[in-house]
């Protein structure tokens, strides 16, 4: 009789403990990193008798969740891979909007600018003309100096998102410690922590986020999580504090280290497998740094060799032309680690061989090392030579070991501004005019005579006669030099182009302007630099077309890759939520089940009294 | 396979969006009009529409400059008429003081118009546009290209042409050394001259070719001599005698030598010399007047300065007509350039709509596919939703 009454309420107990289960299953449907629980149940074992072993009821044995290791330990690895995609695509969409297509962009407006030299070089001494190339000129000042804001402002964007990230990570980490050290000290009751395990997991999926980190499961039920090459994040109940330190060259950039025993060690950012922190590292060293890079070089080049060709001319003062534009100077930025005392210069010597990359020279006791950041090529140096168009004089005092971060044009367009507000410092005219002689009997006429290059004799006074059709000469010794169709006669630093054809023994005069000039010469030449290849051997308006393009196929390219790998990483949890997670129709249906099998244990012990009640009715 | 309820509620939310964000950035294209906003959108046709404005931007500058040029040239044309107005109008003049019956006084009235003239041809010289630029200042001048200098006007500019930023060469300026400054003396191959020590009354005419190819280059000299009265005349050719010495002089008949013919007409004197001189690019239509008006106040041989006059006025006015038929020829080429600059602006536009424009047809139905598929997955989600156990377990 006693083992009907406990049979039943060990059935009924095992029913309502499935109930509550479910209950529990239901109420958590919407939990994130909730693993649906069960209840596990086994036999009582059976009871001896004569006639055989008769059971004794159900046990509960313990609550178990749906769970796979493996793939909670996909979703956290591919989390934090589509994590680091997305936040570096996010930052290469907001950089794509610095650089603006058609009359929005840079491009257009360094074109304008030389484009307004043909009203110069249609009406020299029209003021208004003048006063339009000096609008065009701030203008596009002004356009660089928005841009390189702009980009200066993505860079302190992504430094500040970066520390509130790393102080997020270290609020989820020293959660995961503690609970480490909830879960080890249940560890000795014999159960699993079900929900603890749960809030633990979804905790490191979260970290995840920010930072990847690689799981290594304890004895003790704790598990250690490490970054990068393996440094120890959460150590059982311990964790580190990971730190956003300024770099060491550029304090305005970041760099991620780890915090133990109130020292910094650098976290090395290639490193990092996954995380929005190393999506943002990366965006910070390779995509912002190009764009710096890329933009501070079209403002060096353009400035130079605008000045230079107002140099090579004639102001409405009758003077040399002064700077027209003034963009930053290069920046040396010497490493806070270096320990010698050398305080180096650099200088740009040639503009026009710039590469858009910042540099890093290594001293290690004898000699240098230059490397190129952009591309990670690197080289020995020899202090005081040109390469790509800088020159880098160390001085005395470098220590082994010292580097130096050379950041050529990383100023060039914040510091961009114009040279002169009055318009007759503009130089449209050529110091000198080509004059065909008088008592020529041929065709030959001036073209053009446009000064290219700075030379001592630019403006002096020259003769050339032309001993045949086909050949010239000028005093300085050039003799019977060949005409080649298409190509003007150079001298002087000056090009000439010839039109017609010369007879024997006609002269064409050199002649130095009278001031004030009122030729074109130099306006015309302005207008040449339209078709120079001055941007690494691109024209202006080819280097902004292909810096757009490229930072369009930088954004197509994280796109892809977002895309990508946020599907994985969708699939994963997919996977992941269809074994663990909660189906409410499924526990419907169990509560209907775990309902029934409680109206039937309840019959049991109904059956168990009335069975009773009839012997007491019996014997009484 | 078993379903997480949260994770299908989820993915249709994610897929919602994603839709959502699709129907939204194909409607932004539809009310841009631009298939290519961002360079992200298509990077080479991003680029390629960069390059296609600057074109654009070009074409547009050149076509200033063109207009600027054509300008220049309307003004110069203008000018060069007005010239060639007064030239004329001085040639009338001096034809009308080579009329023998003419008093002294009436010469003086007509040296005076001339001098009028010369006058107003030095004002038009130095015409100047409505930016401050002369217009026959050739490469440039500092001030007023034509200045008075000693009795004769000078040209102060450079000579030569300003060419335009147009990217094909179009002049903004008309060389006024040539214009005004070099016309050929003489016939335009040789210069007759009376010696000014001349005591006869004969004159020489401004000549002609005969015969090009015999043409040597070199200077002769016609002297006279009478002899029983009989006037016989010498030519020598570079001072050497030639096949003409001793030849019976007629006036009003022509003596031919090497190619050239010339006419002494009147009475000229024994010992009277004429030359002839190979003719320079160097006469300046103020000399011209100069000349004639000078030859008019002395009264000495009218019929001589006269002569001379209206040949060298004939030589400036074809020069002048050159000039303007030059100038006019280039008013033709700058309505042949604006064609290509045109041509070449619709060229670079087309690139540019090409490379970044949307095709709207296109663009219209993918608005439409996509507005019913989001329309599709509302509908889904709200029929899916519906279905749970706990509808029917009530």
């Amino acid at each position: 009789m006693s083992g009907l009454l406990s049979l039943g309420t060990r059935a009924m107990f095992a029913s309502q403990a499935q109930l509550n289960t479910t209950a529990a299953n239901i109420s958590n449907a919407n939990t994130p990193g909730y693993s649906r629980q069960s209840v596990q149940l086994e036999t009582a074992g059976g009871q001896y008798s004569g006639a055989g072993f008769f059971g004794k009821g159900v046990n509960l044995t313990t609550v178990s969740r749906a769970h796979s290791d493996f793939l909670s330990t996909e979703v956290a690895t591919t989390g934090a891979a589509a994590s680091s995609d997305a936040a570096r695509l996010e930052q290469l969409q907001r950089l794509e909007n610095v650089f603006k297509l058609g009359e929005a962009g840079l491009g257009f407006a360094a074109g304008k600018l030389l484009n307004s030299f043909t009203d110069v070089a249609s009406a020299p001494n029209d003021a208004s003309a003048r006063q339009v190339v000096l609008s065009n000129t701030e203008e596009l000042a002004s356009r660089f100096r928005t841009v390189a804001g702009q980009l200066s402002s993505l860079q302190a964007g992504v430094t500040q998102d970066i520390k509130t990230q790393v102080s997020a990570a270290n609020e989820l980490a020293q959660r995961i410690a503690d609970l480490n050290q909830q879960v080890a000290r249940v560890k000795g009751l014999g159960h699993q922590p079900n929900d603890l395990l749960d809030q633990r997991e979804q905790l490191i999926n979260e970290l995840g986020k920010y930072i990847s980190v690689t799981q290594i499961p304890a004895d003790d039920g704790t598990m250690g999580l490490f970054i990068g090459g393996g440094q120890r994040l959460v150590l059982g109940n311990n964790a580190l504090q990971l730190a956003a330190a300024p770099d060491a060259f550029d304090s305005s950039m970041v760099t991620l280290g780890i915090k133990e025993a109130g020292v910094v060690r650098p976290v090395p950012e290639n490193s990092l497998s996954g995380g929005s922190i190393a999506g943002m590292l990366r965006y910070q060293r390779n995509d912002l740094a190009a764009a710096f890079s890329e933009v501070g070089r079209m403002a060096t080049v353009l400035t130079t060799r605008i000045n230079e060709q107002q140099a090579l001319g004639v102001d409405q003062l009758g003077g040399t032309g002064g700077p027209l534009l003034q963009s930053g100077s290069p920046r040396l930025l010497p490493n806070a680690n270096n320990t010698g005392s050398a305080s180096p210069a650099l200088s740009i010597t040639d503009a026009t061989a710039l590469q858009a990359s910042d540099y890093e020279m290594r001293y290690d006791g004898a000699s240098w090392q230059m490397t190129r950041l952009s591309d990670g090529s690197s080289w020995p140096y020899t202090p005081g030579t040109e390469r790509d168009g800088l020159t880098f004089v160390p001085g005395a005092g470098a220590a082994a070991g010292d580097r130096f971060l050379l950041q050529p044009t990383r100023l060039a367009g914040t510091d961009m501004k114009v040279a002169t507000t009055d318009p007759r410092d503009i130089a449209a005219a050529s110091p000198v005019v080509g004059v065909v002689g008088t008592g020529n009997r041929g065709t030959v006429g001036v073209g053009s005579l446009l000064p290219k290059e700075a030379h001592a004799s630019l403006g002096a006074a020259a003769t050339i006669t032309f001993p045949s059709a086909t050949t010239w000469s000028a005093d300085g010794g050039l003799t019977s030099q060949a005409i080649v169709p298409g190509q003007p006669i150079r001298m002087n630093g000056w090009e000439l182009s010839l039109t017609g054809t010369p007879v024997a023994g006609d002269t064409i005069q050199i002649r130095p302007v009278v001031p004030p000039a009122t030729n074109n010469g130099n306006a015309l030449a302005m207008l040449a630099l339209r078709d120079e290849e001055m941007v690494a051997g691109a024209t202006l308006t080819d280097a902004y077309a292909s810096a757009v393009g490229e930072i369009g196929v930088r954004v197509q390219g994280a796109e892809a890759a977002a895309t990508m790998s946020s599907s994985i990483a969708e699939d994963a949890l997919a996977t992941r939520n269809n074994l663990s997670g909660v189906n409410l129709d499924e526990e419907a249906a169990r509560l209907i089940q775990f309902q029934q099998s409680y109206q039937a244990a309840a019959k049991v012990l109904q059956i168990a009294q009335s069975v009773f009640d009839t012997l007491l009715q019996t014997a009484g | 396979m078993r379903i997480s309820t949260a994770q299908t509620y989820d993915a249709s939310v994610n897929n919602l969006q994603h839709r959502q964000s699709d129907l939204s950035d194909a409607q932004t294209r539809l009310t841009s009009g631009k298939r290519v906003m961002r360079g992200s959108d298509d990077p080479t046709s991003a680029a390629r529409a960069e390059r296609a404005l600057a074109q654009e931007e070009r074409a547009v500058v050149a076509q200033r400059a063109v207009d600027a040029s054509r300008n220049a040239m309307r003004l110069s044309e203008s000018a060069l008429g007005d010239a060639i107005g007064v030239i004329q109008s001085a040639r009338d003049s001096l034809v009308n003081a080579g009329n023998g019956a003419y008093t002294a006084e009436e010469r003086t009235t007509l040296a005076a118009q001339l001098q009028q003239y010369r006058d107003q041809l030095l004002k038009v010289a130095n015409r100047e546009d409505s930016a401050g630029t002369f217009l026959f200042a050739g490469q440039g001048a500092p001030s007023k290209p034509f200045l008075e200098s000693g009795g004769t006007v000078i040209f102060n500019g450079t000579p030569g042409e300003i060419a335009l930023g147009s990217g094909e060469s179009l002049p903004a300026t008309v060389n006024g050394s040539t214009a005004w400054m070099t016309a050929m003396t003489g016939n335009g191959v040789f210069e007759t001259a009376a010696n000014p020590a001349n005591t006869g009354k004969g004159w020489i005419d401004a000549g002609q070719i005969r015969n090009p190819s015999a043409l040597t280059g070199a200077d002769y000299e016609v002297t006279m001599s009478v002899a029983g009265g009989v006037t016989r005349y010498s030519v020598t050719r570079d001072g050497a005698a030639t096949a003409l010495t001793n030849v019976a002089f007629r006036a009003d008949q022509p003596i031919e030598i090497d190619g050239m013919s010339f006419t002494i007409s009147g009475v000229p004197a024994a010992g009277d010399r004429f030359s002839l001189t190979p003719s320079e690019p160097n006469l300046s239509v103020f000399d011209a007047l100069d000349a004639a008006i000078a030859e008019l106040k002395s009264g000495s041989n009218t019929a001589q300065g006269v002569s001379n006059g209206l040949r060298d006025l004939d030589s400036v006015l074809s020069r002048m007509q050159g000039v303007r038929s030059a100038v006019g020829d280039t008013l033709n080429r700058i309505d042949n350039v604006e064609d290509r600059l045109a041509a070449s602006k619709l060229h670079a536009q087309t690139d540019r709509t090409n490379a970044e424009d949307l095709d709207l047809v296109e663009a219209i139905s993918k608005f439409q596919e996509k507005q019913n598929g989001y329309d599709a997955a509302l509908q889904t989600y709200a029929k899916v939703q519906r279905m749970t156990l706990f509808e029917y377990i009530r």
